[in-house]
């Protein structure tokens, strides 16, 4: 029987996917809804995996969806930290300043809280510390929640009739 | 063969939690460690408003900064500890501690059948759109009650759907850390 294909072009397919999601402006609200796009980068990188295997390959398991979907975040994080640097760099903070103009237009019947919250986005900019900082959150919360999103995959795409591998036998003491 | 106990010892340890005889023990292990990964997350909730009232404001901020890309965290849609509020806001922290909660009581209600994952989503998501939708056109004021009650729900109905594929993958990474131990301890001897 042949080995399980590779993980990495998979994760590498989910990871931007997500990455793109997270870093457009606008397209990341989708993460609003529990890190939706996360959540679907995993899912992808599932979706992509599972296309590689032949009736010749084991059955991929929930261990293997699970560090695709992990992969693709870790892949996700860098990406779109480069990808954000490189988009406010050319374009400015333009979800931010679009959102601040759309509230300040509204009058006062915004929150203060929303304008406060806006107006330190803008001013925190695009320091090494930030970026570094967010990298490392992107790490974390894109690692988790593209794991989460794999596991979603695994129960969708898994195989009807997985062959059972026979039990691990104890070593004699 | 190796005089260091403590290489045989654990290959022993792995290889019972393998057997059929240690399921209910293996099971058991599998769901404390998802179960303290958990709790690490709702801890790491509770962080910023603990690091802030001690004095530490800038490394409160900072960690409140962590949290950004997840949550608007609003401070008047933000439950409040210590006089200050959580990394999330409420609907957020009801999830998370909802999935905490689903997280224990699928534990003690020993399912060992997964369950539908796609249409039990969309069933715990709905009240939450429907809050989240009606409140954005006007139709209805969502207020506090209204984001604790479908963030929980949303939380608890996800943990009875993951917490069977995240056990299921726990598993097979210990039996693969038990085979390959198994492989290096014969290469060794």
């Amino acid at each position: 029987m042949n080995s399980k294909p590779d993980k990495l072009i998979p994760a590498l397919y989910g990871g931007i996917i997500m990455a793109f999601i997270s870093t457009v402006p606008f397209l990341s609200f989708i993460n609003c809804l529990c890190c939706a796009g996360i959540l679907f980068g995993g899912f992808i990188a599932v979706f992509f995996y599972k296309n590689n295997f032949t009736p010749d390959t084991p059955p991929f398991s929930a261990g293997d969806c699970m560090a695709v979907g992990a992969l693709a975040g870790v892949i996700s994080a860098v990406i779109g930290t480069v990808l954000s640097m490189i988009f406010i760099q050319i374009f400015g903070d333009v979800m931010n300043e679009f959102l601040l103009d759309f509230f300040q237009s509204m009058g006062d019947s915004i929150p203060e809280e929303v304008m406060e919250s806006l107006e330190e986005s803008l001013s925190a900019g695009s320091s090494p510390f930030m970026i570094i900082m967010n990298f490392f959150t992107s790490l974390i919360i894109d690692s988790l929640f593209g794991m989460l999103g794999g596991l979603i995959g695994y129960s969708i795409f898994k195989p009807k009739q997985q062959m059972m591998t026979p039990p691990t036998m104890p070593l004699p003491l | 063969m190796s005089n260091c106990p403590i290489p045989l010892a654990s290959l022993s340890f792995f290889s019972y939690l393998c057997s059929n005889n240690a399921s209910s023990m293996k099971q058991n292990l599998l769901y404390i460690i998802l179960l303290l990964g958990v709790s690490l997350w709702c801890a790491m909730l509770l962080l910023p408003p603990m690091v802030a009232s001690s004095g530490h404001e800038v490394t409160a901020h900072q960690l409140y900064r962590s949290f950004s890309p997840i949550c608007h965290q609003f401070e008047s849609r933000s439950l409040h500890v210590l006089g200050y509020k959580l990394a999330v806001c409420a609907r957020c922290s009801a999830i998370y501690f909802g999935f905490f909660v689903g997280v224990l009581l699928f534990w003690v209600s020993s399912r060992s059948k997964k369950l539908n994952t796609i249409p039990l989503l969309l069933i715990a998501l709905a009240p939450m759109l429907v809050d989240v939708v009606s409140d954005a056109i006007g139709l209805h004021t969502s207020n506090l009650f209204t984001r604790l009650v479908t963030g929980s729900f949303f939380g608890i109905i996800s943990a009875f759907v993951l917490s069977p594929l995240i056990i299921e993958a726990l598993s097979e990474i210990i039996i693969k850390q038990s085979n390959n131990q198994k492989a290096r301890y014969e290469f060794k001897t």
